[in-house]
C-alpha cells in the first residue's frame, strides 16, 4: 500500500467526529440533567462554540508551522529541554486515555453483553480489529471510521421513530438552571467534544492542509447537532427526573421504543455501536503509537508493535473495577481541558515569539 | 517511411501486428502489414504473396495495376496512415510500396480464423484476435512478458490505451517481471503471486473466461493478464463490488439491475453471517426473541440432543459435502443426487431429531445466498469464513459476532487491488460510483469509465 498513512482533510473530519461522538458523548445527556436539568442543550451549544474556537486556534497554530505535529512544534517553541518535557506530558495524556478508554469499552462490553467471561478474554477479542488497522496504518483506520455515518443514520431514524411521544413541556420553562449551574456544566459537557485536539497529533500526515479548518469545524458543528438532538429527543421523552437515573440514556431510548417482532432493540444498537467505540479507540492508538515512535525515534516497529498492543491489555487491567475506572476517567477529562489549554496558548505564544524575533 | 513509422507506432505493444519487409521483384522493397490475429499467416504467404511476387511491379502504378485481375486485390493510391489502420483493424493484409505511397490492400477471406467464440481458448494470440473483434481500435494492447525459469511461459496484459492508467500498468508489469519462480501453470497462482495482500480470503483479482466480462472489463480501463495455454483471464484491479455484478445486469432493466444488486449484497451478508447468528440466539441471547416465537424455536429443539454450535458445524459440514459432491459428478447425475441426498437427509434428520427444523432452515437460506452469487471465488472465501463466524459466535455470543463482522469490514477497507481501494465506492466514499452500483440510472447517464478506477483525488482513500 502507498503511502499509508496519508489522509485527506475531510477523512480528518470523520476522524475527529468519530473521536467526539463515540464515547464522551454515551453520557452526556444523563449527566447534563443531573447539572442542569432540562436546560443541558443551551450547555451543550456553549461549549460546542468554544470547542469551534479552540479547533480555530489550534489549526491556525499548526497551519503557521505547515507540516508539524505539536510533537516537533513544542521544542521549537519552548526549548529544546522543556519541549521534550512537554512532549512527555502529551504522550502521557494520550496514552492514559487510550488505556482508560480501553478499559471503559471492555467493562461495557462486559455489562451488556457477556457478563461471566473474564474481563482478560474480553479484552483480547475486542482489541483485534484494532490490532489488525492498527499495523496498516492511519488511512485504512480512518476508512474504518466512515462507519459512523451508519450510526448517525440510525441515530436519526431512531429520533424520527419516536418522535411524536415526545413531550414539548419537557423542555421548558428555558433557562430554568441559572447562568451559574450552566456555566459550571460547562466543564461536563466540554469532555464530550474532546477528541478534536487529536489534530495537532496528526496534522502532518494530512494531504490538503487548507482544507483542514473547514472539514475539523464541521465535524464539531455535527457533533454538536447529533448532541442536541439527542439530548433534547431523551429529555423530552423520559423528562430530566428519568434522565437522572439512566447510565446511557441513547441506549434506553433504544430499549424504550418497541420494535415489531424484534425484543430487545437496544442490544442491536450496542451491537451497532461496537464498531464506533472500537474506531474511537483505533484514533487514540493510532496517536498513541505514533506519538511514541515520533518522540522515542523507533525505528524497529515489527518488534515495537506486539509490545505496544500487550502494554495496552495489560495496563487496561490496573483499576480493579467500573467504579475505579471512572474515578480515574476524570483524569482524563482535567488532561483533555489542560491539553486544549495548552495548544491554545501555543498559538498565542507564537505571536510572542515572533515578535521578539 | 513516414507512415509505416505511423503505424508501428500505433500498434506498438500489439504483438499480432507484423510489419514485414519484403523484397520484390527487381529488388524494389515494400511493407507487408497485417493483424495475425485476424488473417492466417498462411493465407497471406500463399493467396496474396506469392501471386504479387509474380508481378512486375516496376510497370505498376495506382493508375495502372489492373484490379480486375485480381478479384481480392484493390489498391490505394496516396494513403494515409489513418485509412490504413482502419483497414489492417478490418482484417486486410496491406502491401505497401516504398516510392511511389501506393498500396495493395487483400480482401479479408478469412476474417476470423477460429470461428464464433463467447469465451477465452488457451492460445493467447487467439483470446487477443477474440477481444480484437469485440474492440476493433489499435489502443487495444497486449504486452507479452515472459514468466517462469525452469518452465518458461507467456504472460499477456491487455489493456485499451486511452482508458487504463499507464501507472496502473506500469505497477503490474513490474509485479509479473519481479517474479522469480519455475514456472505458472494456471492464472488463478498467477494471482496469488501478485496479488496485494497475500493472506487475505478474498478474491483481488476476478476470474472470468468470458469475453464479454473482459471487454467490458477493458472499456473501464481495467487490465487483463492472459496467461498462454490457461483459458481463465484474470481483471484487476476489482472492488469488492464488481464481484456482485454481471455484463448482463447493463442489458437489462434498470430497477430490475438495481434490485439484483441489492439483492446479491443480501444474500452475502446472508451467506456469512446467517448459522453464526442461529447460535448466537440459541445459546446466548434467546431473550431477544420474542416469547410467542420462542416457544416455536424451543419446541424445534426439543429433541434435538447436541448444542447449538455442534448442530449447525454437522448441518453445515453435510452442506458442504454436498456442494463437493455436485461439483465432481457430471451435471445431470449430481442434481439428481444433490436434490435427493439433500431432502432425504433433510427429512431424515428433522424426524429422528437429530437437527431441528429451524436449523435446516437456516442453512439452506444459506447455502441457497452463497450460490446465488456470480462470482465463484467470492463464493469460496464466504464459505470459509461462514466458519470462522460460526466458530467465534459459539465461544463469545453475539460479541464474537460483531468482533468477526468488525475485522471483515476492517480488512475489506484495508486491501487493495494493485493499489486501488477495494471497498470504493463506499469507502472511500465516491458517490458517482453509486450510480452503477447501489442505484441505477439510465444509460446515457453512465459515465465511460467504470468509477472504480476514476482517478482519486490527491492523497485519496
Amino acid at each position: 500500500m502507498t503511502e499509508r498513512n496519508k489522509i485527506t482533510s475531510k477523512q480528518l473530519g470523520i476522524f475527529i467526529l468519530t473521536a467526539q461522538i463515540g464515547f464522551g458523548f454515551l453520557t452526556l445527556p444523563a449527566a447534563l440533567a443531573r447539572d442542569v436539568g432540562h436546560d443541558g442543550w443551551i450547555s451543550i451549544l456553549a461549549a460546542g462554540l468554544i470547542s469551534s474556537l479552540a479547533i480555530i486556534a489550534i489549526v491556525l497554530l499548526l497551519q503557521k508551522y505547515a507540516g508539524k505535529s505539536i510533537f516537533e512544534l513544542s521544542p521549537r517553541l519552548f526549548g529544546k529541554l522543556p519541549g521534550k518535557a512537554i512532549n512527555l506530558f502529551l504522550l502521557l495524556y494520550l496514552s492514559y486515555s487510550m488505556v482508560l478508554s480501553f478499559r471503559i469499552f471492555t467493562e461495557f462490553i462486559t455489562l451488556y453483553t457477556l457478563n461471566l467471561t473474564p474481563g482478560l478474554i474480553v479484552a483480547v477479542l475486542i482489541i483485534t480489529p484494532t490490532a489488525y488497522l492498527l499495523q496498516y496504518g492511519l488511512k485504512p483506520l480512518t476508512r474504518f471510521s466512515y462507519f459512523i455515518f451508519l450510526i448517525l443514520f440510525f441515530i436519526l431514524v431512531l429520533a424520527f421513530l419516536v418522535a411524536a411521544k415526545i413531550r414539548w413541556t419537557f423542555l421548558m420553562p428555558v433557562g430554568a438552571a441559572g447562568i451559574t449551574s450552566l456555566g459550571k456544566s460547562l466543564g461536563t459537557t466540554f469532555i464530550a467534544y474532546i477528541g478534536f485536539e487529536l489534530v495537532a497529533f496528526v496534522y502532518p500526515y494530512v494531504v490538503d492542509r487548507e482544507n483542514t479548518l473547514k472539514w475539523v469545524l464541521g465535524a464539531n458543528l455535527v457533533s454538536m447537532a447529533v448532541f442536541i438532538l439527542v439530548f433534547l429527543v431523551t429529555t423530552g421523552l423520559f423528562g430530566e427526573n428519568l434522565l437522572k437515573t439512566q447510565l446511557i440514556p441513547l441506549f434506553e431510548l433504544a430499549r424504550y421504543y418497541r420494535m415489531p417482532f424484534v425484543e430487545r432493540t437496544d442490544l442491536l444498537f450496542v451491537l451497532l455501536w461496537f464498531p464506533l467505540v472500537e474506531s474511537v479507540f483505533l484514533t487514540y492508538s493510532f496517536a498513541v503509537h505514533d506519538g511514541l515512535r515520533r518522540v522515542f525515534a523507533i525505528k524497529n516497529r515489527r518488534l515495537f508493535f506486539p509490545f505496544f498492543i500487550a502494554a495496552i491489555i495489560l495496563l487496561s487491567r490496573i483499576p480493579t473495577d467500573l467504579v475505579q475506572t471512572l474515578a480515574a476517567a476524570n483524569l482524563v477529562t482535567i488532561g483533555g481541558i489542560i491539553v486544549v489549554g495548552f495548544l491554545i496558548f501555543c498559538y498565542l505564544f507564537s505571536f510572542a515569539k515572533q515578535k521578539n524575533r | 517511411m513516414k507512415i509505416i513509422d505511423e503505424l508501428m507506432e500505433s500498434f506498438r505493444d500489439c504483438p499480432d501486428f507484423i510489419a514485414k519487409k519484403v523484397v520484390l521483384t527487381r529488388g524494389k522493397t515494400g511493407y507487408l502489414l497485417f493483424l495475425e490475429t485476424l488473417i492466417d499467416p498462411e493465407w497471406v504467404q500463399q493467396r496474396f504473396l506469392e501471386p504479387l511476387l509474380t508481378l512486375d511491379f516496376s510497370a505498376i502504378s495506382a493508375s495502372t495495376l489492373p484490379e480486375s485481375n485480381f478479384v481480392y486485390i484493390r489498391t490505394i493510391s496516396s494513403p494515409d496512415a489513418g485509412s490504413l489502420r482502419n483497414a489492417i483493424l478490418s482484417g486486410f493484409v496491406i502491401l505497401m510500396t516504398a516510392e511511389e505511397g501506393l498500396a495493395l490492400t487483400g480482401y479479408p477471406a478469412e476474417k476470423n480464423r477460429y470461428g464464433l467464440h463467447d469465451s477465452f481458448v488457451k492460445d493467447l494470440h487467439v483470446n487477443l484476435g477474440l477481444l480484437r473483434r469485440g474492440i476493433a481500435s489499435y489502443n487495444l494492447k497486449l504486452r507479452v512478458l515472459k514468466i517462469g525459469e525452469l518452465s518458461p511461459g507467456k504472460v499477456g496484459v491487455a489493456y485499451l490505451e486511452g482508458a487504463v492508467q499507464p501507472e496502473l500498468l506500469a505497477e503490474l508489469t513490474c509485479r509479473i517481471e519481479r517474479l522469480k519462480v519455475d514456472g505458472v501453470v494456471g492464472t488463478g497462482q498467477l494471482e496469488r503471486l501478485v496479488r496485494d495482500f497475500p493472506w487475505s480470503p478474498f478474491p483481488q483479482f476476478q476470474a472470468t473466461e468470458r469475453l464479454d466480462k473482459a471487454i467490458a472489463a477493458l472499456l473501464a480501463g481495467k487490465l487483463l493478464i492472459m496467461l498462454d495455454g490457461d483459458p481463465v483471464t484474470m481483471i484487476a484491479p476489482v472492488t469488492f463490488f464488481d464481484f456482485f455484478q454481471e455484463p448482463d445486469d447493463l442489458n437489462g432493466n434498470g430497477f430490475i439491475g438495481a434490485f439484483i444488486h441489492w439483492l446479491r449484497l443480501l444474500a452475502a451478508g446472508l451467506a456469512i453471517f446467517f448459522p453464526a447468528m442461529y447460535v448466537a440466539v440459541m445459546a446466548y441471547h434467546y431473550y431477544i426473541v420474542p416469547v410467542h416465537f420462542l416457544s416455536v424455536l424451543a419446541e424445534s429443539r426439543v429433541r434435538v440432543p447436541f448444542p447449538p454450535v455442534i448442530e449447525v458445524l454437522i448441518i453445515e459440514t453435510v452442506v458442504e459435502l454436498l456442494r463437493e459432491l455436485a461439483l465432481r459428478l457430471p451435471h445431470y447425475i449430481g442434481v439428481i443426487v444433490g436434490v435427493v441426498a439433500g431432502v432425504l437427509l433433510g427429512l431424515a434428520a428433522v424426524f429422528t431429531g437429530a437437527i431441528s427444523g429451524f436449523l435446516l432452515i437456516v442453512s439452506m437460506v444459506a447455502l441457497i445466498a452463497s450460490l446465488v452469487l456470480p462470482a465463484h471465488d467470492l463464493n469460496f472465501s464466504l464459505r470459509v469464513l461462514k466458519f470462522v463466524a460460526i466458530f467465534a459466535t459459539a465461544l463469545f455470543g453475539v460479541l464474537g459476532f460483531v468482533v468477526t463482522a468488525s475485522v471483515i469490514f476492517a480488512h475489506l477497507v484495508t486491501m487493495e487491488s494493485l493499489g486501488r481501494p477495494y471497498f470504493q465506492p463506499v469507502i472511500p466514499f465516491q458517490p458517482s460510483g453509486f450510480k452503477d452500483i447501489f442505484i441505477r440510472t439510465p444509460c446515457s447517464h453512465l459515465r465511460k469509465m467504470m468509477p472504480g478506477l476514476s482517478r482519486n483525488k490527491k492523497g485519496e482513500g
